[in-house]
């Protein structure tokens, strides 16, 4: 009955694309002391079994339950972890603004690698918000640009963003094609 | 008896509080729950290992196999941060729970 359930549960939990071995055996674990607790109190053994089941849930709410604890972990760390990402991601584009605005400075390519690698960087670091980090990169060149000239048609160098962009969900896609290939997913390149 | 719902609102605080009194293994955590809220708190055991795997995830419970009984287990334990984390939670619910006492029972 108990191999039964935890058949379920893993193909359940494979089902959500979520690892099964600690859990299968955790839960195994537990029901088989749950079992021995309602075989000590009187119940015969297979209705202590079946209550031992029975306080655990349905194979699949309990495989939920595993996917929507892993989903609010994984956002509870990225929440903690962006307002460093961003300030990362604004310090590494502020001093990429500063060496492109020296008067010797002329190597754009350069400028573009160093954008798109720092916004790479802090996409496959924290993949949730890629937009942002591109923003955080990217918008000092344009805004520099905006103050020295004093002109506002200078805002058409707000195109560059388009680099940290293309930098940080290259690194996002990569971070997430990682954790699939981990969770022995399979990958199809569309 | 706690709702289910009412107990999930408040899991990891219970859950860092019975692990701060030693190191457990989820069915343990489980009976320490039920014995020390004097059969209040009956956890709806397929939210606890979920819970516990969130937690260590979040870096507040840390996690390793171990004998237990002759059979292998795996035993959690609080770490700093999840020290950190109950003390924090536990003001909120003290503020909480005070605030709460004065509405319901009409103090000025």
């Amino acid at each position: 009955m108990i191999d039964e359930y935890l058949s379920v549960l893993e193909a359940e939990l494979r089902r959500r694309r979520m690892r099964t071995d600690r859990r299968i055996a955790e839960v195994r674990e537990h029901l088989v002391d749950a079992t021995a607790a309602g075989v000590r109190s009187g119940l015969p053994l297979a209705e202590a079994k079946r209550a031992a089941i029975e306080r655990m849930g349905p194979a699949a709410a309990v495989a939920e339950q595993f996917a929507d604890d892993d989903h609010q972990a994984r956002r509870q760390r990225e929440a903690f972890w962006a307002p460093a990402v961003m300030g990362l991601a604004v310090l590494a584009g502020l001093c990429i603004a500063y060496v492109d605005s020296r008067p010797h400075w002329d190597d754009t390519g350069i400028t573009v690698f160093l954008m798109l690698s720092a916004a790479f960087v802090l996409g496959f670091a924290s993949p949730r918000w890629p937009w942002l980090w591109a923003a955080g990169v990217g918008v000092w060149i344009p805004i520099g640009a905006i103050v020295r000239t004093g002109k506002l048609g200078a805002a058409v160098m707000f195109v560059i963003v388009l680099f940290p962009m293309a930098g940080a969900y290259a690194g996002a896609v990569l971070r997430k094609t990682i954790r699939r290939i981990l969770r022995g997913e399979a990958v199809t390149m569309v | 008896m706690a709702s289910a719902d009412v107990l999930k609102g408040h899991l990891d605080l219970l859950l860092l509080s019975v692990l701060a009194g030693g190191p457990a293994h989820g069915y343990a955590v489980a009976e320490r729950l039920r014995q020390t809220s004097g059969g209040e708190f009956d956890l709806p055991e397929g939210t606890l290992y979920p819970a516990l795997h969130r937690l260590e995830r979040l870096g507040w419970l840390s996690s390793r196999w171990a004998e237990v009984g002759g059979r292998r287990r795996r035993v959690y334990q609080v770490t700093a941060k999840g020290q950190k984390a109950r003390a924090k939670r536990h003001a909120e619910w003290t503020g909480f729970s005070t605030a709460m006492l004065a509405v319901v029972e009409g103090r000025a």
